[in-house]
């Protein structure tokens, strides 16, 4: 009996001094972090981002060395690619005590812009002679998600445009010369389905050919790459300029969900059971795959065993060349409580890893030379690629409803385009409806 | 005679092989197939991640890359990430069992104004998804100026936020019978010394359950240390673990992932084995045999 309660009572005496342990060095954390702002005056920032295990410890001398550079402030990263749109929304939505920089993907950025989360940093930028804060140096296509009527939300840091990865061993193998720049729809799909090869080493068309049985695939896409991308190339458009209206039913786009049905079905890309089972780019890597469409960051050609190759992705029928951009940005709290100190650590930090990863999406820093001293490791002639493809990368049309107007366009579309081999022609006026009613409910805000 | 009882029982004993046989072939077919995830994510784990993928799967990988689990280890600061989970689960636990089954105890033993309507209205909470508290729970952590710090994680087990939990306890404690509790009470035992003394040796398989239950909760916790951990130095296991995810285009390293899996699941593990036989029993017992 003596034995339980002497039990019951060191338990809840542990407990107890733990608790108060936990509270106090809450305290204590505090008081050091005030002390720091006052003897130093230097303010602590804290960043979120979506860095993974080796990035974060890149990130972290970046910031190591801002850090021993400033005045005026100390930016803390927390960095975890996990949930990461959960935790920023939640985050923000509950005001202070969330991060006061943080990374923000271009569709966020319009929606979290739009809601007010973000802090509008239009002024800071004029008045700042940082490289970063020249807005005009920006493409226009990177700025625009970060911008919300003419006010600006954030900066993009990074950009990464669709180019094509080839593997020029096999196109050795087969006898066919590299992409040339002047590569457009018909020739791509006809030099995908000549490096298309079943067992017996016949290609689609000929006598004989065993669809069923094929070991090596042309090309490969499974949504990705974006039709949007095609439509683009074929002088289409999914949202007009204006936001009114989705002309996805117009010749053009048409043609475009055409041609990328057509490639979804043709014997030279694998099934989408196959692309799910054995890996997406992983086909590519491990020889399965001739070409395949990457964002250029992904550099593949560093990666892989073989001799591969970075071209621009084919242009449209009449010759077209655009690509898909997909942007990173950064942006400041609204909330946070010294915009001042924050906005120089934000325009010192993304100046910073503007240099770090492919593309910086400034027109100054995108040339060969510039961009050969920042990534060493890929050749001339892929960085001439990046440059050529950065000309013409164009982004999405992000909106409020965007998600919204995705989900339709993506579930009702693309989906059965895909996955179900539907037809666009009889989708299309189907789909086109329900995309207009979401751009007219935004409209009409 | 005794030659046809001896081929009767020789029969006998051949059916009874035959049938344990069949129930073993099946019963381990069942266990292949349960097992098969786990079997995959360790050889996952002793590949290289240029391995991961070759088609068709190589189960065997040679040479098996042990190396994993350590460079996993080392590639972020797991050593402090396990300090941190340590400390969160030991406080936690600790906290949720002794105001759950205190508050159980209360539900099961006292009889006051509107108790039904209470537990009801604890039990209903259980249908709430956990989305609907998700923004309204940050912002009173928030205003108390704790997010940031473990104490969201732990001060809110003593909370007793777990109401399966006291239902389970207190369906337990209801099974206990009240002359118990009131041979306790003639002896000149207060309500606490009856809890103490009396209720709690009673209820050993229950708690050891729950016990489990907190244990596993606690250390698998993902979405509370990604909410409230702004601090990477307050990071957990699971917050960890998802470093390997891949980032802007790091490529997800798997079979780090895979071994810092393995070892998260560990402790569970051999925690399930050594407390099954409790496990179970406090799960399936739900009172006293009269």
């Amino acid at each position: 009996m003596k034995k339980r309660i002497s039990i019951l009572i060191s338990t809840i005496m542990i407990l107890s001094i733990l608790v108060s342990g936990c509270s106090s060095s809450s305290n204590k954390q505090n008081t050091s972090s005030k002390n720091t702002t006052n003897t130093n005056k230097k303010v602590t920032i804290k960043l979120s981002t979506w860095a993974g295990a080796d990035e974060s410890k890149q990130l972290q001398s970046i910031i190591d060395k801002l850090n021993a550079n400033s005045k005026d402030y100390v930016i803390e990263q927390n960095s975890n690619p996990a949930d990461y749109d959960t935790r920023i929304t939640t985050q923000l939505s509950a005001g202070d005590g969330g991060p006061d920089l943080f990374w923000v993907s271009a569709q966020r950025a319009t929606q979290l812009a739009a809601q007010g989360a973000l802090l509008d940093i239009t002024d800071y930028l004029s008045k700042s002679s940082n490289k970063a804060a020249n807005v005009s140096d920006y493409y226009e296509n990177a700025l625009a998600p970060f911008k919300y009527q003419n006010k600006i939300y954030g900066l993009p840091w990074a950009e990464n445009p669709v180019v094509l990865y080839i593997n020029k061993d096999m196109f050795d193998k087969a006898k066919i010369p590299y992409p040339d720049g002047t590569w457009n729809w018909d020739k791509f799909l006809s030099v995908a389905q000549q490096l298309t090869v079943d067992a017996n080493g016949k290609h689609p068309g000929e006598a004989g050919f065993d669809k069923n049985n094929i070991k090596q695939w042309g090309f490969t896409l499974n949504g990705w790459p974006p039709v949007q991308m095609f439509v683009w190339q074929n002088n289409g458009e999914v949202i007009t300029p204006d936001f009114k209206s989705s002309p996805i039913d117009t010749p053009e786009a048409k043609k475009a969900f055409e041609f990328y049905s057509e490639l979804i079905n043709s014997p030279a890309v694998p099934s989408q059971q196959t692309i799910k089972d054995q890996g997406f780019d992983t086909m590519f890597k491990n020889q399965e795959v001739a070409m395949f469409m990457g964002g250029a960051a992904d550099s593949l050609e560093t990666q892989v065993k073989f001799n591969c190759g970075v071209y621009e992705v084919p242009s449209g029928p009449t010759g077209k060349k655009v690509t898909f951009g997909d942007l990173y940005g950064m942006a400041i709290n609204a909330k946070t409580k010294n915009p001042d100190a924050v906005f120089k650590a934000f325009i010192d930090l993304t100046n910073a890893i503007q240099e770090w990863k492919v593309v910086p999406p400034l027109k100054s820093e995108v040339n060969v030379d510039a961009l050969k001293k920042l990534h060493s490791d890929r050749s001339t002639e892929t960085l001439d690629t990046i440059v050529k493809s950065m000309s013409y990368a164009e982004g999405f049309r992000y909106f409020v409803n965007y998600p919204d107007w995705d989900n339709i366009f993506w579930n009702q579309l693309m989906d059965p385009i895909i996955n179900n081999k539907a037809n666009p022609d009889t989708l299309i006026p189907k789909v086109k409806p329900q995309l207009d009613n979401v751009l007219k409910q935004y409209s009409s805000k | 005679m005794v030659d046809i009882l001896h081929g009767y029982r020789q029969s006998n004993r051949i059916r009874n092989v035959t049938k344990k046989i069949i129930l073993y072939v099946i019963l381990s077919a069942i266990a292949i197939v349960i097992l098969m995830p786990f079997f995959w994510m360790l050889s996952t784990a002793l590949k290289s991640n240029a391995d991961i993928f070759a088609w068709p799967p190589d189960f065997f990988p040679k040479p098996a890359l042990w190396g994993n689990f350590v460079k996993a280890w080392h590639a972020m600061p797991f050593n402090i990430y396990l300090i941190n989970s340590i400390f969160i689960v030991v406080l936690g636990m600790v906290a949720e069992i002794t105001s759950e089954t205190l508050v159980a105890y209360g539900f099961a033993r006292f009889k006051f104004p509107g108790r039904d309507l209470i537990f009801f209205i604890l039990l209903s909470t259980m249908m709430l998804p956990f989305h609907v508290t998700l923004i309204p729970t940050y912002l009173i952590w928030q205003k108390l100026g704790l997010v940031g710090q473990f104490d969201p994680l732990v001060i809110r087990a003593w909370t007793a936020w777990g109401p399966f939990y006291i239902f389970l306890l207190r369906q337990f404690l209801m099974g206990i019978p009240v002359e118990l509790d009131e041979a306790a009470e003639i002896d000149g035992a207060t309500p606490l010394q009856t809890f103490v003394h009396v209720i709690l040796p009673q209820i050993k398989p229950a708690l050891l359950a729950i016990c489990i239950f907190a244990f596993r909760g606690y250390w698998n916790d993902f979405l509370g240390p990604v909410l409230y951990l702004n601090d990477m130095n307050k990071y957990t296991m699971t917050l960890g673990m998802y470093f390997f995810m891949g980032g802007v285009n790091e490529q997800p390293s798997w079979n780090y992932l895979m071994a810092m899996s393995i070892v998260i699941a560990l402790p569970m593990l051999i925690l399930f084995f050594i407390a099954q036989r409790y496990f179970i029993e406090g799960i399936t017992f739900t009172g006293l045999k009269e």
